[in-house]
């Protein structure tokens, strides 16, 4: 497989041609204050590493009761926007203790997340090549020849996602595969979540890259 | 006012994860898997992938050059998801609800709200990528007790849709492990 341009696509791309991934049974929690957090989603071991999506959440407001149109003194806190009765709008104020706080126009620049294994190679949304050698994922896509070293380097690769006001979703793959655990971290300053980390255990890995298999044998 | 759970997963649930790597459709040039469940208290999530080994348009540019020779319509050549309960309601991924007390296709006005009798599935995806399609798709409500069924097909790849059954209770003995990530209040 070319990377698009002649060059033979590297490891450090994303999943590997031809492969379905272990899943792994956990989501989890990287984050989390009263306000939003950052969660791990649909991890899949490969034998040359781990793809999973990356989630950024504010706190959704309470499940809105079902309002009775045209309710004469909505609690200040509420606020209605009043069309037919049929299609009245609910809208419930954001529960955070400070009123003058509003969304972050975007998060996606804002939140931070990152991997480090148990050898203390480091890799961030911001940062996405970790350790020495001076390789760029951006240099790469500028057809400057070089490549990250697996003994002692990783990469944490975006490949796509979405984002908005109050959430961001990631692809992410973290090259190479783990040898032991790994840790996934994560901050989000506009709501004053400071970094905070979870971890995925050696077993766990190896549980899934035990269930990873070609798609034709 | 409709219910949000209908079309997405509820944002304030880490859904509990339950790998499966179904085998859904293979043959010389595609394969095709659900890899695993994402279980919710209201509904349930699939993961699906599929892996080709050209472009798409090469993959399937024999059935869609014999499509357009017989002038039929390419639509029916489509790559579809469905999903079956064991009490006959169906949906897939071009119908994308369906209720077994009335064909609610036929009021567009209609969204679902009985999770008794009715059932939505919203598809989702991502790619192709590099030789790889991966996407899903948002199953509400619970599925009763019995078998669940998974309906893949990609005709135009030469895989017509086939069932693919696994036990309802794969999904519901997975709803006491998702977790709220904020509690009430």
């Amino acid at each position: 497989m070319s990377s698009g341009d002649g060059r033979v696509r590297p490891d450090w791309r994303g999943p590997p041609e031809g492969w379905f991934g272990g899943v792994l049974p956990t989501t989890p929690l990287v984050a989390r204050n009263p306000r939003g957090a950052i969660t791990v989603e649909d991890i899949a071991v490969y034998p040359t590493g781990l793809g999973f999506d990356l989630r950024v959440i504010l706190r959704p407001p309470p499940a809105p009761s079902r309002p009775e149109p045209r309710k004469p003194s909505p609690p200040a806190d509420e606020q209605f926007l009043d069309g037919p009765p049929s299609v009245s709008v609910y809208v419930a104020a954001r529960p955070t203790p400070d009123e003058d706080w509003e969304p972050p126009v975007n998060i996606a620049e804002r939140a931070r997340f990152g991997v480090e294994f148990e050898d203390g190679r480091r890799a961030w949304s911001d940062d996405p090549v970790g350790g020495p050698g001076g390789f760029t994922i951006r240099e790469f896509q500028e057809g400057k020849p070089g490549a990250p070293d697996p003994e002692v380097n990783v990469v944490l690769n975006c490949s796509g996602g979405s984002s908005g006001p109050e959430f961001m979703h990631r692809r992410y793959f973290v090259w190479p595969l783990p040898v032991g655990a790994i840790k996934l971290f994560g901050s989000w300053p506009d709501i004053g979540l400071e970094e905070e980390s979870a971890e995925l255990d050696a077993r766990l890995i190896a549980d899934g890259l035990a269930r990873a298999r070609r798609g034709w044998v | 006012m409709f219910d949000l759970d209908v079309l997405r997963p509820p944002e304030n649930v880490a859904g509990a994860v339950v790998p499966l790597g179904l085998d859904v459709g293979t043959n010389d040039e595609v394969a095709m898997a659900i890899t695993h469940l994402t279980v919710y208290p209201v509904g349930f999530g699939f993961g699906f992938t599929a892996l080709t080994k050209e472009d798409p348009g090469v993959v399937c540019a024999e059935e869609l050059a014999v499509a357009r020779e017989a002038e039929e319509d390419p639509v029916g050549l489509q790559f579809r998801l469905g999903v079956e309960f064991a009490d006959g309601r169906r949906a897939d991924s071009l119908a994308q609800w369906i209720s077994i007390n009335g064909p609610a296709m036929a009021d567009r006005m209609h969204f679902p709200s009985d999770p008794v009798t009715e059932i939505s599935l919203r598809a989702r995806g991502a790619g192709p990528y590099e030789h790889r399609y991966s996407g899903g798709g948002w199953v509400w409500p619970l599925p009763p007790e019995g078998p669940l069924t998974f309906w893949v097909g990609w005709p135009a790849a030469g895989l017509p849709p086939r069932p693919t059954v696994i036990d309802a209770a794969t999904v519901l003995d997975a709803v006491g492990a998702a977790t709220a990530l904020w509690s009430e209040g």
